[in-house]
């Protein structure tokens, strides 16, 4: 990793700047963390609103019922499978796609990239869509889950960009020696394209990890299900449960509600670094040489 | 004639090979359902189908352009949009382009994880959030006011604060998340380029400006493209959760007004001819901002 | 470059390619064949031991063994027969319940149950019906939806089936006061589609609820009138001076709640139309004089201080906040099941937390009264929809009724003290309609299409039943204003009318009590703006439409 240069005084500029990113933290941190805390919290408290900067009558109470509830472990590996498949496809297709499409003498390219971005205003619709899925006999299977979304024109078009971004030089070296078009892209264009593919991976990532109507439609077995149809089948209920009538000391729906965003939220926190890497500075280095 | 086509097609084979997934895709799951489209123009039920359902022609439009609010509608759900688009536009940038000049890289990621970490939220938490921020009695906004002697300002009942606490928590939402490509774009960047500007003396300033923002103007232009063809298209959700009758003069928005007819009468059709109108006048936008990205000197869609 | 014809060409390529692919699609969706039945096992399966026991069983067996079937001969079929029903549940393992096991044994019939979670039955349900495959008997569908699947032949018309349907004849034909129900719910060909339910509703689901502990505390009764409830308020902020005593988190529809008090009767999809008992015609609620004056009512406890001046904006959690608080609001209006449920959430901090139903508030001193017959299932109109509804019309009877929400006398419960008690499950802390539900397949949506008063659905908390005797000792009901049956074009007409009169009233409504001057002048500008959205046309079609209902049979 390269760095910028040797490690200088700290100016004026780099203290303004620390302290406005370091409030802009916070208060981009604090609901999170309210949301956080809250989920470990008694009932009381929160029925109260006295839950500010730390739990109040701290307690797994939410977390153990999650993870009691039948479904929930089975439905996280349901996620976990349908985001790897998912988002490994998501960046396959689009990735490829946008290569064709980046190259401006391209056969009818106006045209594809016409019908490409008239999809993000008229579509058919969740019924049509619906049907076409079961024709193709996709109902209740992973296949439903990641290929009527392969792609997403938004992703796509980016992506798109980000090739016609980069200079030619590259490309012309390599297509003097020689080479096809998909070796250029698959072992030129795309390595070079790391944080772009990264930022779009994550993304995808995003959005298996928290789709929620699209998997409720497409799956009748509930053993297929992913976290969050899971998790919202179980909020829905354990809400339709508290009729006032059962005596136990019942968890306000907030904390679980909490819980289950924190549930959420964690995996994509331990990716996310990962991620992170890409988009360290100095990547391309090196590219145009040799 | 020919000849010219099929040596046009020869030359780029490998090119339209690579491209076949991608039009299988499109073609399956996204043309292949397209004649739903017509349901604006039918009495759609479910039962029937789409293809047998009676057509009405424009009676839904018309339905809907008759309507006494229409105009208003249509201007509150422009505005919204175009505001949340020139006025969130920026945030995401300044905040990555900001973000890089951090040298401390643990702090670096932590700031950038923090930025993140609010999309995570669902919309009703950050509406609760915000009118509980709000509140003329005891949120911490009227607080602070009230302890500095001004007069407590009820927010969510005022039509004149509603777009911009709309948008206010939509950049706050989003800030980070949008930032993310920004800094996939700013990462490609080519450092020699800052070492070759601060051996000439460039300052922290004169480089943000003049290598790290030009460097990512296609970005810039495209997510300017994409973002418009948004704009009118406001998803109901947020805005139910704000809005109250005291703020419906500013906050209502086509999509809530259906929402509202939809409690009353399951009428698909309908809801499809608003959503279509919507999406002809957000295909507009694009358009136009494509056109305007071309004339600005940049690249645009195709 | 290629020229205009090779574009051409390529866009000719490209639309056969997108044909073809719109023709694989379209063509399958939207069938019409009645909805030929789902599962591809729901064939006549071999018959089993306990069909051939039933089948062998005597009516006179039946009608001691298993209660009154109201003129109902069990077995209801003569070969078995398989019907799909799609039921709200969050437990597949009701597939095999008892009440199936226990249904087949007494009718015949096997019951292939499609259970789905309440969270996703709504959008499942359309994708079913758009696939065209119904199941045989599904609920969840608005009237009007119905009774146009209906009118396409989707449904099974159960006017046609009178004669062997025993029980619906004596719960809605020859029944007196429930005989409207035919009436009100056919289409337009007075075809009738709906399977109602009956007598599922409590007597009282909502109210004006208080805070007794505090009100004991500063010595102040609990009101029996609208002006008693004034001054209680008044008391309560003269010694909380901080805090607003009336707090509500149901935004506008706060002006509805309360129209029950001052003489509205219906429901809120006719909101605002109200029915007037006195001279048989409708009006429209929010321009009638009751109304302002329950505005003015309003607007005295606003400016005074005694409602919470965020009551247009208050979230669930922060009002639930100033409740479960001894100083920040002591009355409210909500759905009985908070009465224990905030003191449960509050026990161990404040056990002497007593919040209590209140008397009604408004000159007529009334709640709104919940209708007896609501909404439950239809069939589809298959080979087997006399099956299907012989079976709902069992579910109908007492003995159907007795075991969809009790279970078996003898198995599944004991009686003492005329209330079921059930052995296998006595360890549980509460025995609700959900423990049933999971145990044995009981009160499943849209099974209970008769509930039996004494199933534990109806245990009332202590705090429960005080709230349903303090209201059946006066009967401070609300009379229930006409189920009207509109035709296609006057239903649009009214939903029109009715968003953009609900939105208006809801805006000046607010206005008007939030405003410290508003006063007649407003009221009249509100007048004239409801006549320029339409009240009149919107009045009118109610008034033509009760005369054409009054003088059908």
């Amino acid at each position: 990793m390269v760095n910028n240069g040797t490690r200088r005084r700290w100016t004026l500029f780099d203290f303004a700047l620390t302290l406005i990113l370091g409030l802009l933290s916070m208060v981009l941190i604090y609901p999170v963390f309210y949301v956080f805390i809250v989920s470990f919290s008694d009932t009381a408290s929160v029925a109260r609103n006295s839950v500010f900067l730390w739990p109040k009558g701290f307690n797994f109470e939410a977390y153990r019922q999650i993870f009691e509830t039948a479904r929930i472990p089975r439905a996280y590996l349901n996620t976990v499978i349908y985001t790897g498949v998912g988002t490994g496809i998501n960046l396959l297709m689009t990735a490829v796609a946008a290569y064709p499409l980046s190259r401006p003498g391209l056969f009818g390219r106006k045209f594809f990239v016409l019908a490409i971005v008239l999809t993000m205003f008229i579509n058919g619709g969740i019924i049509p869509t619906y049907l076409v899925v079961q024709k193709l006999h996709l109902i209740d299977t992973i296949w439903a889950i990641v290929l009527p979304n392969a792609i997403w024109t938004f992703e796509l078009l980016i992506i798109k960009s980000f090739y016609e971004a980069m200079s030619d030089a590259i490309r012309e070296s390599a297509v003097v020696e020689g080479a096809s078009e998909y070796r250029i892209l698959f072992s030129l264009i795309m390595p070079l394209s790391k944080p772009a593919l990264a930022s779009i991976g994550l993304f995808y990532f995003m959005g298996h990890w928290n789709s929620y109507f699209l998997p409720m439609i497409y799956l009748n077995d509930a053993n297929l299900y992913p976290l969050q149809v899971a998790l919202r089948e179980m909020l829905f209920f354990d809400v339709a449960r508290q009729t006032g009538l059962t005596e136990r000391a019942s968890l306000a729906p907030e904390i679980i509600k909490n819980a289950t965003i924190v549930i959420s939220m964690i995996p994509v926190l331990v990716i996310y670094p990962f991620a992170q890497k890409y988009f360290a500075k100095g990547v391309m280095l090196g590219s145009e040489k040799g | 004639m020919h000849t010219t086509i099929w040596r046009h097609i020869r030359r780029d084979r490998q090119l339209l090979i690579l491209l076949i997934p991608c039009i299988v895709f499109y073609a399956l799951f996204r043309y292949g359902p397209i004649y739903g489209l017509v349901i604006a123009f039918k009495d759609y039920d479910l039962y029937t189908g789409i293809l047998k359902s009676d057509w009405v022609g424009l009676a839904h439009f018309r339905r809907f352009f008759d309507g006494p609010d229409f105009w208003l509608l249509f201007k509150n759900t422009f505005l919204l949009g175009f505001f949340t688009l020139i006025f969130s536009f920026p945030f995401p940038i300044v905040f990555a382009v900001l973000l890089n000049e951090v040298r401390h890289t643990r702090f670096k990621k932590i700031v950038q994880t923090a930025s993140y970490l609010p999309a995570f939220l669902s919309v009703v938490i950050v509406s609760s959030m915000v009118i509980d921020f709000l509140s003329p009695t005891h949120g911490l906004v009227n607080l602070a006011l009230k302890s500095m002697g001004f007069e407590r300002i009820y927010f969510l009942a005022a039509p004149e604060w509603f777009r911009t606490i709309y948008i206010a928590s939509d950049i706050w939402q989003f800030m980070g998340y949008e930032a993310i490509i920004y800094l996939a774009a700013i990462a490609g960047i080519d450092p020699t380029l800052y070492e070759a500007a601060r051996v000439d003396g460039a300052k922290r300033y004169h480089m943000m400006r003049y290598i790290t923002v030009p460097s990512i103007m296609s970005t810039i232009f495209i997510m300017f493209i994409l973002k418009s063809g948004n704009v009118f298209r406001i998803g109901f959700e947020k805005v139910l959760l704000l809005y109250n009758p005291t703020t419906y003069e500013v906050a209502d928005v086509f999509s809530t007004f259906v929402y509202r007819k939809g409690l009353l009468e399951a009428n698909y059709s309908y809801a499809a001819a608003v959503g279509l109108f919507e999406a002809i006048i957000a295909l507009v936008m694009l358009l136009t901002a494509n056109f305007l990205t071309k004339r600005a000197g940049g690249k645009g869609l195709w | 470059m290629a020229g205009k014809s090779g574009n051409k060409k390529l866009l000719s390529f490209i639309s056969v390619l997108a044909l073809t692919a719109t023709l694989v699609a379209g063509c399958g969706s939207g069938n019409k064949d009645g909805g030929a039945s789902s599962a591809p096992s729901a064939t006549q399966a071999p018959s089993t031991a306990s069909a051939s026991q039933a089948a062998s069983a005597t009516p006179a067996d039946n009608a001691q063994t298993y209660g009154d079937t109201g003129g109902l001969q069990l077995p209801l079929v003569d070969k078995p027969t398989t019907i799909t029903m799609m039921v709200t549940s969050e437990f597949p393992a009701v597939v095999d319940s008892m009440l199936v096991k226990e249904i087949e044994k007494r009718t015949g019939i096997k019951l292939e149950l499609q259970p789905y979670s309440a969270e996703v039955i709504k959008d499942k349900r359309k994708f079913v019906i758009a696939s065209g495959k119904l199941p045989d008997i599904f609920a969840g569908l608005s009237l009007a939806e119905v009774n146009k699947l209906g009118s396409q032949g989707a449904l099974a018309p159960i006017n046609k089936f009178l004669d062997i349907l025993p029980n619906f004849k004596s719960l809605y034909v020859d029944n007196p006061d429930n005989n409207w129900v035919m009436k009100s719910w056919s289409d337009e060909n007075n075809n009738m589609y709906e399977w109602p339910t009956y007598g599922l509703n409590r007597a009282v689901n909502h109210g004006f609820l208080y805070r007794k502990d505090i009100f004991d505390k500063l010595g102040i009764a609990e009101w029996t009138n609208t002006e008693e409830f004034y001054q209680a308020l008044k008391k309560l902020k003269e010694a909380y001076p901080d805090s607003y005593p009336y707090a509500s988190k149901t935004k506008e529809v706060i002006f509805y709640d309360w129209s029950f008090g001052w003489g509205y009767g219906a429901n809120s999809q006719i909101y605002p139309a109200s029915y007037d008992e006195a001279t048989g015609a409708w009006e429209l609620f929010t321009t009638s004089s009751a109304y302002k004056d329950e505005l003015d009512f309003l607007k005295k406890l606003y400016t005074e201080g005694l409602l919470d001046p965020e009551f247009i904006t208050d979230t669930s959690a922060s009002w639930t906040a100033k409740m479960v608080a001894n100083d920040k609001a002591f009355v409210t209006f909500d759905w009985i099941g908070r009465l224990d449920m905030f003191a449960t959430q509050v026990k161990a901090e404040n056990p002497d937390y007593n919040l209590r139903y209140g008397n009604p508030v408004g000159p007529n001193g009334t709640i709104r009264s919940l209708p007896k017959v609501t909404y439950g299932p239809v069939i589809a109109n298959t080979d087997k929809k006399e099956a299907a509804l012989k079976l709902l019309d069992y579910l109908s009877s007492l003995s159907g009724s007795e075991l969809v929400t009790m279970g078996v006398e003898g198995q599944t419960y004991v009686m003492e003290n005329g209330k079921p008690v059930y052995p296998e499950l006595k360890d549980m802390p509460v025995v609700d309609i959900n423990t049933l539900t999971d145990k044995y397949g009981l009160w499943l949506d849209p099974m209970y299409v008769r509930p039996d008063p004494r199933s534990v659905y109806f245990n009332f908390t202590e705090k429960e039943q005080e709230a349903q005797d303090k209201i059946l000792k006066n009967n401070s009901f609300s009379p229930s204003d006409p189920e009207l049956k509109f035709t296609d074009e006057e239903a649009k007409t009214i939903a029109e009318a009715k968003v953009a009169l609900d939105k208006a009233a809801a805006e000046f409504s607010i206005q008007y009590v939030m405003k410290k001057d508003s006063g007649d002048a407003q009221w009249q500008e509100w007048l004239r703006n409801a006549d320029k959205l339409g009240a009149k046309s919107y009045i009118d079609t109610y008034n033509a439409t009760q005369k054409r209902f009054d003088e059908m049979k």
